[in-house]
Protein backbone atom coordinates (compact mmCIF):
# COMPACT_ATOMS: atom_id res chain seq x y z
CA UNK A 1 0.00 0.00 0.00
CA UNK A 2 2.44 2.64 1.25
CA UNK A 3 4.95 1.58 -1.93
CA UNK A 4 2.56 1.84 -4.60
CA UNK A 5 1.28 5.82 -3.02
CA UNK A 6 4.57 6.67 -2.57
CA UNK A 7 5.36 6.08 -6.31
CA UNK A 8 2.19 7.92 -7.64
CA UNK A 9 3.59 11.30 -6.76
CA UNK A 10 7.08 10.74 -7.61
CA UNK A 11 5.79 9.68 -11.17
CA UNK A 12 3.77 13.00 -11.04
CA UNK A 13 6.90 14.97 -10.17
CA UNK A 14 8.96 13.78 -12.78
CA UNK A 15 6.43 14.51 -15.64
CA UNK A 16 5.67 17.91 -14.04
CA UNK A 17 9.31 18.57 -13.91
CA UNK A 18 9.75 17.55 -17.48
CA UNK A 19 6.94 19.48 -18.92
CA UNK A 20 8.21 22.47 -16.89
CA UNK A 21 12.02 21.51 -18.15
CA UNK A 22 11.10 21.07 -22.12
CA UNK A 23 10.40 24.80 -22.98
CA UNK A 24 13.25 26.20 -20.85
CA UNK A 25 15.47 23.95 -22.87
CA UNK A 26 13.65 25.15 -26.12
CA UNK A 27 14.74 28.59 -24.76
CA UNK A 28 18.00 28.09 -24.21
CA UNK A 29 18.14 26.04 -27.70
CA UNK A 30 16.93 29.03 -29.80
CA UNK A 31 19.57 31.36 -27.96
CA UNK A 32 22.28 29.02 -28.93
CA UNK A 33 20.72 28.70 -32.25
CA UNK A 34 20.24 32.63 -32.70
CA UNK A 35 23.92 32.99 -31.64
CA UNK A 36 25.89 30.57 -33.90
CA UNK A 37 24.11 31.52 -37.20
CA UNK A 38 22.49 35.00 -36.21
CA UNK A 39 25.72 37.10 -34.58
CA UNK A 40 25.32 40.34 -36.14
CA UNK A 41 21.91 40.81 -34.05
CA UNK A 42 22.56 40.06 -31.10
CA UNK A 43 25.87 40.90 -29.88
CA UNK A 44 26.75 38.20 -27.43
CA UNK A 45 30.49 38.17 -27.81
CA UNK A 46 31.36 40.66 -24.99
CA UNK A 47 31.78 38.81 -21.33
CA UNK A 48 28.97 40.95 -19.92
CA UNK A 49 26.41 39.78 -22.24
CA UNK A 50 27.50 35.90 -21.59
CA UNK A 51 27.31 36.55 -18.20
CA UNK A 52 23.70 38.07 -18.02
CA UNK A 53 22.74 35.12 -20.04
CA UNK A 54 24.31 32.59 -17.53
CA UNK A 55 22.84 33.87 -14.87
CA UNK A 56 19.29 33.90 -16.43
CA UNK A 57 19.64 30.10 -17.12
CA UNK A 58 20.57 29.89 -13.58
CA UNK A 59 18.06 31.43 -12.26
CA UNK A 60 15.54 29.84 -14.08
CA UNK A 61 16.91 26.33 -12.79
CA UNK A 62 16.20 27.42 -9.37
CA UNK A 63 12.79 28.43 -10.25
CA UNK A 64 12.45 25.05 -11.40
CA UNK A 65 13.95 23.38 -8.44
CA UNK A 66 12.09 25.85 -5.89
CA UNK A 67 9.00 24.43 -8.48
CA UNK A 68 8.89 21.06 -8.41
CA UNK A 69 9.78 21.23 -4.72
CA UNK A 70 6.67 22.85 -3.63
CA UNK A 71 4.53 20.33 -6.38
CA UNK A 72 6.24 17.33 -4.29
CA UNK A 73 5.48 18.39 -1.15
CA UNK A 74 2.00 19.68 -2.10
CA UNK A 75 1.34 16.75 -3.94
CA UNK A 76 2.48 14.48 -0.38
CA UNK A 77 -0.32 16.38 1.53
CA UNK A 78 -3.27 15.04 -1.18
CA UNK A 79 -5.92 13.68 0.45
CA UNK A 80 -5.76 10.55 -1.36
CA UNK A 81 -2.76 9.74 -0.14
CA UNK A 82 -3.83 9.29 3.43
CA UNK A 83 -6.20 5.51 3.67
CA UNK A 84 -7.78 7.50 7.01
CA UNK A 85 -9.16 10.44 5.12
CA UNK A 86 -9.85 8.39 1.95
CA UNK A 87 -12.40 6.23 4.15
CA UNK A 88 -13.82 8.76 5.54
CA UNK A 89 -14.59 10.46 2.08
CA UNK A 90 -15.96 6.79 1.11
CA UNK A 91 -18.09 6.98 4.26
CA UNK A 92 -19.66 10.12 3.48
CA UNK A 93 -20.03 9.33 -0.20
CA UNK A 94 -22.12 5.81 0.62
CA UNK A 95 -23.72 7.93 2.97
CA UNK A 96 -24.89 10.43 0.89
CA UNK A 97 -25.87 7.28 -2.04
CA UNK A 98 -28.48 5.68 0.81
CA UNK A 99 -30.25 8.88 1.43
CA UNK A 100 -31.11 9.31 -1.51
CA UNK A 101 -32.40 5.64 -2.38
CA UNK A 102 -34.25 6.34 0.75
CA UNK A 103 -36.28 9.30 -0.54
CA UNK A 104 -36.56 7.74 -3.95
CA UNK A 105 -38.13 4.98 -1.88
CA UNK A 106 -40.28 6.49 0.49
CA UNK A 107 -41.79 8.91 -2.89
CA UNK A 108 -42.15 5.79 -4.58
CA UNK A 109 -44.37 3.80 -1.52
CA UNK A 110 -45.93 7.21 -0.91
CA UNK A 111 -47.90 6.71 -4.63
CA UNK A 112 -48.35 3.52 -4.53
CA UNK A 113 -49.99 3.03 -1.14
CA UNK A 114 -52.20 6.50 -2.48
CA UNK A 115 -54.55 4.34 -4.05
CA UNK A 116 -55.23 1.37 -2.29
CA UNK A 117 -55.87 3.22 0.58
CA UNK A 118 -58.37 5.06 -1.92
CA UNK A 119 -60.22 2.37 -2.38
CA UNK A 120 -60.17 1.61 0.57
CA UNK A 121 -62.07 4.45 2.42
CA UNK A 122 -64.54 4.80 -0.46
CA UNK A 123 -65.42 1.06 -0.15
CA UNK A 124 -66.26 1.73 3.56
CA UNK A 125 -67.97 4.67 2.24
CA UNK A 126 -70.02 2.49 0.33
CA UNK A 127 -70.64 -0.20 3.08
CA UNK A 128 -71.94 3.36 5.08
CA UNK A 129 -74.40 4.19 2.56
CA UNK A 130 -75.71 0.51 2.73
CA UNK A 131 -76.66 0.86 5.83
CA UNK A 132 -78.06 4.15 5.92
CA UNK A 133 -80.35 3.21 3.23
CA UNK A 134 -81.51 -0.19 4.40
CA UNK A 135 -83.58 -0.32 7.45
CA UNK A 136 -83.26 -3.63 8.03
CA UNK A 137 -79.60 -3.25 8.58
CA UNK A 138 -80.62 -0.27 11.28
CA UNK A 139 -82.84 -3.15 13.33
CA UNK A 140 -79.51 -5.50 13.18
CA UNK A 141 -77.99 -5.91 16.74
CA UNK A 142 -74.71 -5.46 15.35
CA UNK A 143 -75.80 -2.04 13.25
CA UNK A 144 -74.00 0.15 15.89
CA UNK A 145 -70.65 -2.32 15.84
CA UNK A 146 -70.84 -1.90 12.26
CA UNK A 147 -70.77 1.68 12.55
CA UNK A 148 -68.01 2.22 14.32
CA UNK A 149 -65.76 -0.16 12.60
CA UNK A 150 -66.83 1.81 9.33
CA UNK A 151 -65.78 5.55 10.66
CA UNK A 152 -62.52 3.72 12.07
CA UNK A 153 -61.63 2.07 8.92
CA UNK A 154 -61.97 5.80 7.39
CA UNK A 155 -59.89 8.00 10.08
CA UNK A 156 -57.10 5.06 10.01
CA UNK A 157 -57.17 5.81 5.82
CA UNK A 158 -56.59 9.16 7.01
CA UNK A 159 -53.87 8.66 8.96
CA UNK A 160 -52.25 7.25 5.52
CA UNK A 161 -52.64 9.99 4.15
CA UNK A 162 -51.28 11.95 6.36
CA UNK A 163 -48.19 9.71 6.30
CA UNK A 164 -47.57 9.26 2.50
CA UNK A 165 -47.99 13.50 2.18
CA UNK A 166 -45.68 14.05 4.69
CA UNK A 167 -43.07 11.59 2.81
CA UNK A 168 -43.67 13.26 -0.67
CA UNK A 169 -43.36 16.49 0.69
CA UNK A 170 -39.99 15.06 1.62
CA UNK A 171 -39.44 13.82 -1.84
CA UNK A 172 -40.65 15.92 -3.46
CA UNK A 173 -38.90 17.48 -6.73
CA UNK A 174 -40.64 20.51 -7.57
CA UNK A 175 -39.55 23.61 -4.95
CA UNK A 176 -36.17 22.51 -5.17
CA UNK A 177 -34.58 25.23 -7.09
CA UNK A 178 -31.34 27.01 -4.97
CA UNK A 179 -31.54 30.16 -4.15
CA UNK A 180 -29.70 32.66 -1.66
CA UNK A 181 -31.78 32.89 1.72
CA UNK A 182 -30.96 35.19 4.41
CA UNK A 183 -31.80 32.84 7.39
CA UNK A 184 -32.77 35.26 9.80
CA UNK A 185 -35.40 36.34 7.44
CA UNK A 186 -36.89 33.14 6.56
CA UNK A 187 -36.50 32.17 10.61
CA UNK A 188 -38.76 35.46 11.18
CA UNK A 189 -41.22 34.32 8.89
CA UNK A 190 -41.30 30.95 10.10
CA UNK A 191 -41.56 32.39 13.91
CA UNK A 192 -44.34 34.37 12.94
CA UNK A 193 -46.32 31.50 11.56
CA UNK A 194 -45.91 29.23 14.74
CA UNK A 195 -46.06 31.39 17.26
CA UNK A 196 -50.30 31.26 17.28
CA UNK A 197 -49.61 27.21 17.93
CA UNK A 198 -46.34 27.96 20.12
CA UNK A 199 -49.04 30.55 21.86
CA UNK A 200 -52.01 28.17 22.86
CA UNK A 201 -49.04 25.48 24.53
CA UNK A 202 -48.31 28.19 26.60
CA UNK A 203 -44.65 28.84 25.41
CA UNK A 204 -42.95 31.44 23.82
CA UNK A 205 -40.31 32.02 20.59
CA UNK A 206 -37.32 34.03 21.56
CA UNK A 207 -35.24 35.54 18.54
CA UNK A 208 -31.50 36.27 19.08
CA UNK A 209 -30.21 36.81 15.45
CA UNK A 210 -26.73 37.77 14.79
CA UNK A 211 -26.47 40.83 12.56
CA UNK A 212 -24.03 40.30 9.49
CA UNK A 213 -25.37 36.50 8.87
CA UNK A 214 -23.91 35.75 5.39
CA UNK A 215 -26.64 34.10 2.85
CA UNK A 216 -26.71 30.71 2.23
CA UNK A 217 -27.83 28.67 -1.15
CA UNK A 218 -30.83 26.22 -0.65
CA UNK A 219 -34.42 25.90 -1.65
CA UNK A 220 -36.86 28.22 0.59
CA UNK A 221 -39.35 25.30 0.92
CA UNK A 222 -36.85 22.93 2.26
CA UNK A 223 -35.33 25.67 4.77
CA UNK A 224 -39.10 26.35 6.07
CA UNK A 225 -39.56 22.32 6.26
CA UNK A 226 -36.31 22.71 8.41
CA UNK A 227 -37.32 24.74 10.57
CA UNK A 228 -41.07 24.54 10.71
CA UNK A 229 -40.20 20.65 12.01
CA UNK A 230 -37.61 21.67 14.74
CA UNK A 231 -40.03 24.40 16.24
CA UNK A 232 -42.87 22.13 15.99
CA UNK A 233 -40.92 19.42 18.02
CA UNK A 234 -39.98 22.37 20.84
CA UNK A 235 -43.64 23.35 20.95
CA UNK A 236 -44.82 19.32 20.81
CA UNK A 237 -41.81 18.82 24.33
CA UNK A 238 -43.05 21.74 26.07
CA UNK A 239 -46.85 20.95 26.05
CA UNK A 240 -47.79 19.81 29.68
CA UNK A 241 -45.46 23.04 31.26
CA UNK A 242 -45.18 25.81 28.57
CA UNK A 243 -41.62 27.46 28.20
CA UNK A 244 -39.50 29.31 25.74
CA UNK A 245 -37.69 28.68 22.55
CA UNK A 246 -34.60 30.70 21.96
CA UNK A 247 -33.87 30.44 18.12
CA UNK A 248 -30.03 32.05 17.58
CA UNK A 249 -28.07 32.68 14.55
CA UNK A 250 -24.19 33.25 14.51
CA UNK A 251 -21.51 32.83 11.83
CA UNK A 252 -18.68 30.68 12.44
CA UNK A 253 -16.11 30.47 9.97
CA UNK A 254 -17.74 29.40 6.40
CA UNK A 255 -20.94 28.30 8.13
CA UNK A 256 -23.93 30.15 9.40
CA UNK A 257 -25.04 28.13 12.71
CA UNK A 258 -28.92 28.49 14.04
CA UNK A 259 -29.41 26.82 17.40
CA UNK A 260 -33.02 26.14 18.57
CA UNK A 261 -33.29 25.34 22.37
CA UNK A 262 -36.11 24.73 24.05
CA UNK A 263 -37.21 24.37 27.69
CA UNK A 264 -39.19 21.29 27.15
CA UNK A 265 -39.25 17.48 28.60
CA UNK A 266 -35.76 16.58 26.80
CA UNK A 267 -34.69 13.35 25.24
CA UNK A 268 -33.65 10.60 27.21
CA UNK A 269 -29.83 9.28 26.41
CA UNK A 270 -31.70 6.00 25.28
CA UNK A 271 -33.36 7.28 22.62
CA UNK A 272 -30.96 10.35 21.62
CA UNK A 273 -29.45 8.02 18.71
CA UNK A 274 -32.69 7.15 16.94
CA UNK A 275 -34.33 10.33 17.08
CA UNK A 276 -33.35 11.25 13.63
CA UNK A 277 -34.60 8.09 11.98
CA UNK A 278 -37.60 7.58 9.78
CA UNK A 279 -40.70 6.82 11.77
CA UNK A 280 -39.04 6.72 14.81
CA UNK A 281 -41.49 8.87 17.01
CA UNK A 282 -42.95 8.80 21.37
CA UNK A 283 -45.45 10.58 20.31
CA UNK A 284 -49.16 9.14 20.42
CA UNK A 285 -51.22 7.55 17.42
CA UNK A 286 -51.95 10.62 14.75
CA UNK A 287 -49.71 12.97 16.52
CA UNK A 288 -46.68 12.21 15.66
CA UNK A 289 -45.43 10.32 11.60
CA UNK A 290 -41.65 10.42 13.13
CA UNK A 291 -40.57 11.96 9.64
CA UNK A 292 -39.79 15.54 11.17
CA UNK A 293 -36.30 14.44 12.05
CA UNK A 294 -34.90 12.31 9.16
CA UNK A 295 -36.78 15.02 6.84
CA UNK A 296 -34.65 17.51 8.66
CA UNK A 297 -30.92 15.30 8.64
CA UNK A 298 -31.45 14.59 5.23
CA UNK A 299 -31.89 18.78 3.77
CA UNK A 300 -29.40 20.04 5.44
CA UNK A 301 -26.93 17.11 5.07
CA UNK A 302 -27.42 17.09 1.25
CA UNK A 303 -26.73 20.37 1.27
CA UNK A 304 -23.47 19.91 2.63
CA UNK A 305 -24.41 21.06 6.40
CA UNK A 306 -24.68 19.48 9.99
CA UNK A 307 -27.48 18.90 12.42
CA UNK A 308 -26.44 18.41 16.42
CA UNK A 309 -28.58 17.66 19.13
CA UNK A 310 -27.81 18.18 22.97
CA UNK A 311 -30.37 17.17 25.25
CA UNK A 312 -30.92 16.56 29.13
CA UNK A 313 -34.39 15.54 30.18
CA UNK A 314 -36.39 17.87 32.23
CA UNK A 315 -34.31 20.69 31.02
CA UNK A 316 -34.25 21.30 27.86
CA UNK A 317 -33.13 20.34 23.91
CA UNK A 318 -31.19 22.35 22.15
CA UNK A 319 -30.43 21.49 18.00
CA UNK A 320 -27.83 22.98 16.72
CA UNK A 321 -27.57 23.31 12.66
CA UNK A 322 -24.33 24.42 10.89
CA UNK A 323 -25.21 25.08 7.06
CA UNK A 324 -22.11 26.42 4.26
CA UNK A 325 -22.46 30.20 2.93
CA UNK A 326 -22.67 30.73 -0.21
CA UNK A 327 -19.52 31.53 -2.01
CA UNK A 328 -18.09 31.94 -5.17
CA UNK A 329 -15.84 29.05 -4.62
CA UNK A 330 -18.08 27.09 -2.44
CA UNK A 331 -17.65 23.54 -4.20
CA UNK A 332 -14.70 22.85 -1.44
CA UNK A 333 -16.75 23.70 1.76
CA UNK A 334 -18.04 19.89 1.98
CA UNK A 335 -15.08 18.30 2.18
CA UNK A 336 -13.66 20.37 4.49
CA UNK A 337 -16.82 20.22 6.82
CA UNK A 338 -16.64 16.72 7.64
CA UNK A 339 -15.01 16.06 10.42
CA UNK A 340 -17.58 15.25 12.81
CA UNK A 341 -21.51 13.98 12.36
CA UNK A 342 -23.73 14.17 15.13
CA UNK A 343 -25.76 10.70 15.03
CA UNK A 344 -26.10 7.56 13.09
CA UNK B 1 -81.49 14.70 -15.20
CA UNK B 2 -78.34 13.49 -13.66
CA UNK B 3 -75.02 15.13 -13.71
CA UNK B 4 -73.05 13.10 -16.08
CA UNK B 5 -69.22 12.16 -15.06
CA UNK B 6 -65.94 11.55 -16.93
CA UNK B 7 -63.83 9.40 -14.35
CA UNK B 8 -60.20 9.05 -15.54
CA UNK B 9 -58.23 6.83 -13.83
CA UNK B 10 -56.46 3.90 -14.25
CA UNK B 11 -57.38 2.62 -10.68
CA UNK B 12 -59.88 0.04 -11.70
CA UNK B 13 -61.16 -0.11 -7.92
CA UNK B 14 -61.03 2.98 -7.19
CA UNK B 15 -63.67 4.07 -10.60
CA UNK B 16 -65.71 0.97 -9.64
CA UNK B 17 -66.52 2.31 -6.35
CA UNK B 18 -66.75 6.10 -6.93
CA UNK B 19 -69.48 4.62 -10.16
CA UNK B 20 -71.36 2.94 -6.97
CA UNK B 21 -71.14 5.86 -4.86
CA UNK B 22 -71.58 8.90 -7.11
CA UNK B 23 -74.65 7.14 -8.74
CA UNK B 24 -76.63 6.96 -5.50
CA UNK B 25 -76.01 10.78 -5.68
CA UNK B 26 -77.93 11.21 -8.82
CA UNK B 27 -74.30 12.00 -10.82
CA UNK B 28 -73.93 9.28 -13.60
CA UNK B 29 -70.40 7.91 -13.88
CA UNK B 30 -68.68 7.05 -16.82
CA UNK B 31 -65.66 5.47 -15.76
CA UNK B 32 -62.65 5.18 -18.81
CA UNK B 33 -58.95 3.73 -17.32
CA UNK B 34 -56.74 5.77 -19.94
CA UNK B 35 -56.19 8.85 -21.33
CA UNK B 36 -56.94 7.63 -24.45
CA UNK B 37 -60.07 5.89 -23.53
CA UNK B 38 -61.23 9.24 -22.03
CA UNK B 39 -60.42 11.33 -25.23
CA UNK B 40 -62.59 8.05 -27.11
CA UNK B 41 -65.30 8.87 -24.49
CA UNK B 42 -65.32 12.65 -24.72
CA UNK B 43 -65.53 12.18 -28.76
CA UNK B 44 -68.66 10.24 -28.05
CA UNK B 45 -70.67 12.20 -26.03
CA UNK B 46 -70.47 15.21 -23.67
CA UNK B 47 -70.18 15.70 -19.89
CA UNK B 48 -70.67 17.93 -17.39
CA UNK B 49 -67.44 17.46 -15.12
CA UNK B 50 -64.40 15.26 -15.61
CA UNK B 51 -62.49 14.01 -13.39
CA UNK B 52 -58.53 13.03 -13.96
CA UNK B 53 -55.94 11.14 -12.14
CA UNK B 54 -52.69 13.06 -13.15
CA UNK B 55 -50.78 9.69 -12.62
CA UNK B 56 -51.55 7.05 -15.87
CA UNK B 57 -49.59 4.91 -18.04
CA UNK B 58 -50.31 5.41 -21.67
CA UNK B 59 -50.80 9.46 -21.43
CA UNK B 60 -49.17 11.51 -19.06
CA UNK B 61 -52.78 13.11 -17.47
CA UNK B 62 -50.97 16.68 -18.10
CA UNK B 63 -51.56 16.24 -22.06
CA UNK B 64 -54.91 14.82 -21.58
CA UNK B 65 -56.06 17.69 -19.75
CA UNK B 66 -54.39 19.70 -22.67
CA UNK B 67 -56.82 17.39 -25.29
CA UNK B 68 -59.93 18.24 -22.84
CA UNK B 69 -59.66 21.98 -23.32
CA UNK B 70 -59.16 21.84 -26.67
CA UNK B 71 -61.85 19.49 -27.54
CA UNK B 72 -64.53 20.56 -24.51
CA UNK B 73 -63.40 23.98 -23.25
CA UNK B 74 -66.03 24.93 -21.32
CA UNK B 75 -66.11 21.48 -19.07
CA UNK B 76 -64.56 21.73 -15.72
CA UNK B 77 -61.92 19.33 -15.40
CA UNK B 78 -60.83 18.38 -11.72
CA UNK B 79 -57.35 17.12 -11.31
CA UNK B 80 -57.76 13.72 -8.44
CA UNK B 81 -54.94 12.29 -8.11
CA UNK B 82 -52.52 9.84 -5.63
CA UNK B 83 -49.78 11.80 -7.05
CA UNK B 84 -49.68 14.00 -3.91
CA UNK B 85 -47.39 16.67 -5.08
CA UNK B 86 -49.39 19.72 -5.48
CA UNK B 87 -47.11 20.97 -7.92
CA UNK B 88 -48.82 18.67 -10.70
CA UNK B 89 -51.75 20.00 -9.73
CA UNK B 90 -51.22 23.63 -9.35
CA UNK B 91 -49.44 22.97 -13.25
CA UNK B 92 -52.89 21.47 -14.22
CA UNK B 93 -54.88 24.49 -12.65
CA UNK B 94 -52.03 26.89 -14.86
CA UNK B 95 -53.75 24.87 -17.71
CA UNK B 96 -57.56 25.24 -17.19
CA UNK B 97 -58.37 22.78 -14.77
CA UNK B 98 -61.38 24.08 -12.16
CA UNK B 99 -59.53 22.50 -9.30
CA UNK B 100 -58.01 19.49 -7.26
CA UNK B 101 -58.00 16.86 -4.88
CA UNK B 102 -55.76 14.46 -3.53
CA UNK B 103 -56.39 10.82 -2.73
CA UNK B 104 -57.60 9.67 -0.89
CA UNK B 105 -60.38 12.37 -0.73
CA UNK B 106 -63.34 12.55 1.63
CA UNK B 107 -66.71 11.97 -0.83
CA UNK B 108 -68.16 15.08 0.75
CA UNK B 109 -64.89 17.57 -0.40
CA UNK B 110 -65.19 15.72 -3.72
CA UNK B 111 -69.40 16.42 -3.62
CA UNK B 112 -68.64 20.01 -3.10
CA UNK B 113 -66.29 20.46 -5.72
CA UNK B 114 -68.09 18.72 -8.42
CA UNK B 115 -71.05 21.08 -7.51
CA UNK B 116 -69.16 24.29 -7.63
CA UNK B 117 -67.31 23.14 -10.89
CA UNK B 118 -70.71 22.91 -12.57
CA UNK B 119 -72.29 25.67 -11.10
CA UNK B 120 -69.98 27.92 -11.62
CA UNK B 121 -71.00 31.00 -14.06
CA UNK B 122 -68.48 30.15 -17.02
CA UNK B 123 -65.91 33.25 -17.57
CA UNK B 124 -66.81 35.15 -14.07
CA UNK B 125 -65.09 34.84 -10.93
CA UNK B 126 -67.34 32.35 -8.54
CA UNK B 127 -67.78 31.86 -4.65
CA UNK B 128 -66.89 28.55 -3.43
CA UNK B 129 -69.06 25.87 -2.78
CA UNK B 130 -66.88 24.01 0.19
CA UNK B 131 -69.24 21.90 2.42
CA UNK B 132 -66.75 20.95 5.62
CA UNK B 133 -65.72 17.69 4.92
CA UNK B 134 -67.81 15.60 7.47
CA UNK B 135 -67.11 11.54 8.36
N1 LIG C 1 -37.31 19.37 20.96
C1 LIG C 1 -37.53 18.10 21.36
N2 LIG C 1 -37.69 17.82 22.67
C2 LIG C 1 -37.93 16.56 23.08
N3 LIG C 1 -38.03 15.48 22.26
C3 LIG C 1 -37.87 15.70 20.94
C4 LIG C 1 -37.61 17.01 20.42
N4 LIG C 1 -37.51 16.91 19.09
C5 LIG C 1 -37.68 15.60 18.79
N5 LIG C 1 -37.90 14.87 19.90
C6 LIG C 1 -38.12 13.42 19.95
O1 LIG C 1 -37.74 12.84 18.71
C7 LIG C 1 -38.83 12.13 18.15
C8 LIG C 1 -38.76 12.20 16.64
O2 LIG C 1 -39.02 13.50 16.19
P1 LIG C 1 -39.58 13.73 14.72
O3 LIG C 1 -39.74 15.18 14.51
O4 LIG C 1 -38.70 12.99 13.79
O5 LIG C 1 -40.96 13.02 14.72
P2 LIG C 1 -42.29 13.44 15.48
O6 LIG C 1 -42.20 14.85 15.94
O7 LIG C 1 -42.56 12.41 16.51
O8 LIG C 1 -43.37 13.32 14.33
P3 LIG C 1 -43.62 14.33 13.11
O9 LIG C 1 -42.57 15.39 13.20
O10 LIG C 1 -43.47 13.51 11.89
O11 LIG C 1 -44.98 14.84 13.30
C9 LIG C 1 -40.06 12.74 18.77
O12 LIG C 1 -41.14 11.85 18.77
C10 LIG C 1 -39.58 13.08 20.16
O13 LIG C 1 -39.60 11.94 20.98
MG1 LIG D 1 -41.59 16.39 14.60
Amino acid sequence: MSAHSDQRPTGIFLAAAGLVLLPYLGVIAAFWFMQQSAAPFFDLQDNASYLVLLALVGLGLAGIVAAAFMLRKHLNREPLQDPLAMQDMNEQFIEAGKMASIGELAAGIAHEINNPVAIMVEEAGWLDDLLQDDPEMAKSPNFEELKRALTQIRTQGARCKEITHKMLSFARKSDLRMQNINVNTMIQEVAALSEKRARYANSRIELALAQDIPPITASASEMQQIFLNLINNAVDAMENKGGEITITTSKSKNMVEIQIADTGAGIPKANLARIFDPFYTTKPVGKGTGLGLSICYTIIKNMGGEINVASQVDVGTTFTIRLPVTEAKNHDQKVAGSEKHSQR
Amino acid sequence: MPVRLLLVDDEKGFGEILTKRLGRRNISVTSVLSGKEGVRALRGQDFDVVLLDLKMEDLDGIEVLKIFKIMAPEMPVIILTGHGSEQAARDGLALGAEDYLMKPCDLDELLGKISSAIQKPQGGPHGTDQRPGGG
